[in-house]
């Protein structure tokens, strides 16, 4: 597999460090309602994580909050020396655009655009814009993808293809950290197996903390660590 | 930040409901537009049309039908003035020029008029395009719009009415009332007034007393046309133009002719009543229009607020991507923003049309030409609504900018 232009001058990814965090909901005035509760977790620069448990345990959750997405209503998150609870959410919006790569299970492209429309939509949201570097970047990943023509409408792409574009534009900007909600939920079985092959060596090329709440139990093999989480506790790690 | 990519792809998606919506709004505007524009144009056509009309005298009797017979030509009978007023009008120090206005025949449909060469001439203001004005008793002056040829020579027919429609050379409804032994030789076209009398046919006034065996109201038979009138009776006339010196004249002359059987009106007075009631139309009109523009707004907002409620999903995608709650908000106003601008600015164009299209018909039925104006009003009408769509449209953009975005994601 051949590398990517630019990723080289990127700054290693920074450990991942909870402590004590928890997320309660407050329910129509009643007691609020405790759905995640992780005292410790260290997740090292690199590190290749799957997060698993029942529905509803609380993996989304937690992988939101890795993404400062929400904010825990207790708790320290923090990235290196970045302390993630902190920010203001228009500071983690920033902080997310330029360090998170992002791939969900219905991969949510926006099916008017084109693929490379797709892959290059993040670098609208912020000040930088669309440069031809950029573009000559998403052209290459959406190649490196399987997908050899760029200007097809994400809405005539088979699922598989999809999930291909969806992770390009997760890999645009080289992200630190590769976050995955179910990436191989919604293909079939070999479908899935490649894009995780995809996943996985894309972080391993950019040395990215890559954690991914999965029940394929083919991908969870494929994995550092497992964390298994069941009513938002964070019960076990295997190695 | 470059919100149009996003714009783009929401207002593709939209489909044929990015049409719609714009065309919806389109109409309701244009109908406000295109009721002010018409009104406009109306009024101020219609007042150039009464320009050279500055008083007009006739029998006492309505004023309106006074003035939109003699401006207008819309050939009313009307109670004749006697005649022998010209003489004591043209000798009034308070006068500088009058003239008579004589209907009662018809050519192909077309009026025709017997007045002076100076009023044909409009007091010296308009010379023939084609030939020249008529000089003595049996030729004709022709209006730009009536078909007949320089040179030509008809015979009229008694009528009043016929304004309208121009009948063949040889229709029955003529041929039967037709004077024998009297005919007319075209010396000239007028230039295009934009005006009724565009389909007059101006002969000399005594041409048509003569036709209708009245004389020719000079004492010999070879006089030089118009005042002084020195035969023993001159005939009556339906109209009388009068043309004064000053402002303060005007006045004193509609005091002395609006008594002893006699009216005056100044043409522009009866106007302003008749825009007064016009006026009150329109309001009633452009207040509907109001109305449904503002139902319209309000449907459209409803619908725009539904669709961004099923877009909370794909929005949220886009917050997890890295979009700050700004970038959506400017995503949401543009989209509503450029819908209802489209809107009201089609239906700028739209109502101009309208007003066009409806101006035509207006022409094609009286000979009143309304000039086309793009009114500086229509504008700012159009300019008000989009600044209030551009308001409203902040609406649903403002709903999406606290959206819950893990919630949103998962649902």
């Amino acid at each position: 597999m051949r590398p990517i232009a630019g990723s080289e001058c990127r700054k290693a990814a920074a450990p991942l460090v909870l402590r004590d965090v928890r997320v309660e909901v407050r329910q129509d005035g009643g007691a609020p309602l405790r759905v995640l509760d992780v005292p410790a977790l260290h997740i090292p620069s690199g590190a290749r994580i799957a997060l698993t448990g029942p529905s509803g345990a609380g993996k989304t959750t937690l992988l939101h909050l890795l993404a400062g997405i929400g904010r825990p209503s207790h708790g320290m998150i923090r990235w290196g020396n970045l302390d993630l609870a902190g920010l203001t959410e228009s500071a983690r919006d920033r902080w997310r655009r330029q360090e998170i790569g992002l791939v969900f299970q219905d991969f949510h492209l926006i099916p008017e655009l084109s693929i490379l429309d797709n892959i290059l939509l993040p670098l609208t949201f912020g000040a930088a814009g669309r440069t031809r570097e950029f573009a000559q970047r998403a052209i290459a990943l959406s190649e490196r993808m399987g997908l050899p023509n760029p200007h097809r409408r994400a809405a005539v792409l088979s699922r598989g293809e999809q999930q291909r574009v969806a992770m390009a534009r997760a890999l645009l900007q080289d992200p630190a950290i590769l976050l995955a909600d179910e990436p191989t939920a919604s293909l079939d079985a070999a479908t899935g197996e490649t894009l995780g092959t995809l996943l996985l060596d894309a972080a391993r090329e950019r040395g990215a903390t890559l954690v991914v709440v999965t029940h394929d139990p083919h991908l969870i093999s494929r994995l550092d660590t497992v964390h298994r989480i069941e009513s938002g506790h964070l019960l076990e790690t295997r190695p | 930040m470059n919100p149009f990519p996003m714009v783009r792809a929401d207002l593709k998606a939209l489909r044929w409901l990015a049409f719609a919506i714009p065309l919806l709004i389109a109409v309701a505007v244009a109908m406000g537009v295109g009721i002010g524009a018409q009104e406009r144009m109306l009024r101020q056509s219609s007042a150039r049309a009464a320009d050279d009309f500055d008083l007009v005298i006739g029998a006492a009797g309505s004023q309106t039908q006074l003035v939109l017979t003699t401006v207008y030509l819309d050939l009313e009978a009307l109670p004749l003035t006697d005649g022998a007023l010209l003489n004591t009008l043209s000798k009034d120090p308070r006068v500088a020029a009058v003239a008579p206005i004589a209907f009662g025949d018809v050519v192909r449909g077309f009026p025709v008029v017997g007045t002076t060469p100076a009023f044909a001439g409009r007091w010296g203001r308009v010379a023939a395009t084609e030939g020249r004005l008529f000089e003595k008793e049996g030729e004709a002056l022709i209006g730009a719009d009536v078909s007949l040829k320089i040179g030509e020579t008809f015979a009229p027919s008694h009528a009043t009415g016929g304004a309208t429609h121009a009948f063949q050379a040889d229709a029955e409804e003529e041929t039967r009332h037709r004077h024998e032994g009297v005919t007319y030789t075209v010396v000239g076209r007028l230039p295009r007034l934009g005006t009724p009398w565009d389909r007059a046919i101006l002969v000399p006034v005594e041409s048509v007393w003569e036709t209708h065996g009245l004389g020719n109201g000079h004492a010999q038979d070879d006089a030089e046309l118009g005042p002084p009138f020195d035969a023993k009776t001159v005939p009556g006339v339906p109209a009388i133009v009068v043309k004064p010196k000053r402002v303060a004249d005007a006045y004193a002359l509609r005091s002395s002719y609006r008594q002893g059987g006699t009216m005056a009106v100044f043409p522009a007075e009866v106007l302003v009543s008749l825009y007064k009631t016009v006026g009150d139309v329109r309001d009633v009109l452009v207040a509907s229009s109001w109305i449904s523009n503002g139902l319209i707004f309000v449907a459209v907002l409803l619908l725009l607020l539904t669709l961004t409620g099923l877009r909370r999903r794909r929005y949220a995608v886009l917050r997890a991507l890295g979009a700050p709650a700004v970038y959506i908000l400017t995503v949401v106003w543009l989209e509503a923003a450029i819908l209802l601008a489209t809107g009201c600015g089609l239906g700028l164009i739209f109502g101009w049309g309208a007003a066009a299209l409806v101006s035509r018909a207006i022409e094609a039925e009286t000979g009143l030409r309304l000039a086309f104006s793009a009114g500086l009003t229509d504008v700012l009408f159009v300019v008000g609504l989009i600044g209030l769509g551009s308001l409203l449209a902040l609406i649903p953009a403002v709903l999406t900018y606290r959206l819950p975005v893990s919630d949103a994601l998962r649902s």
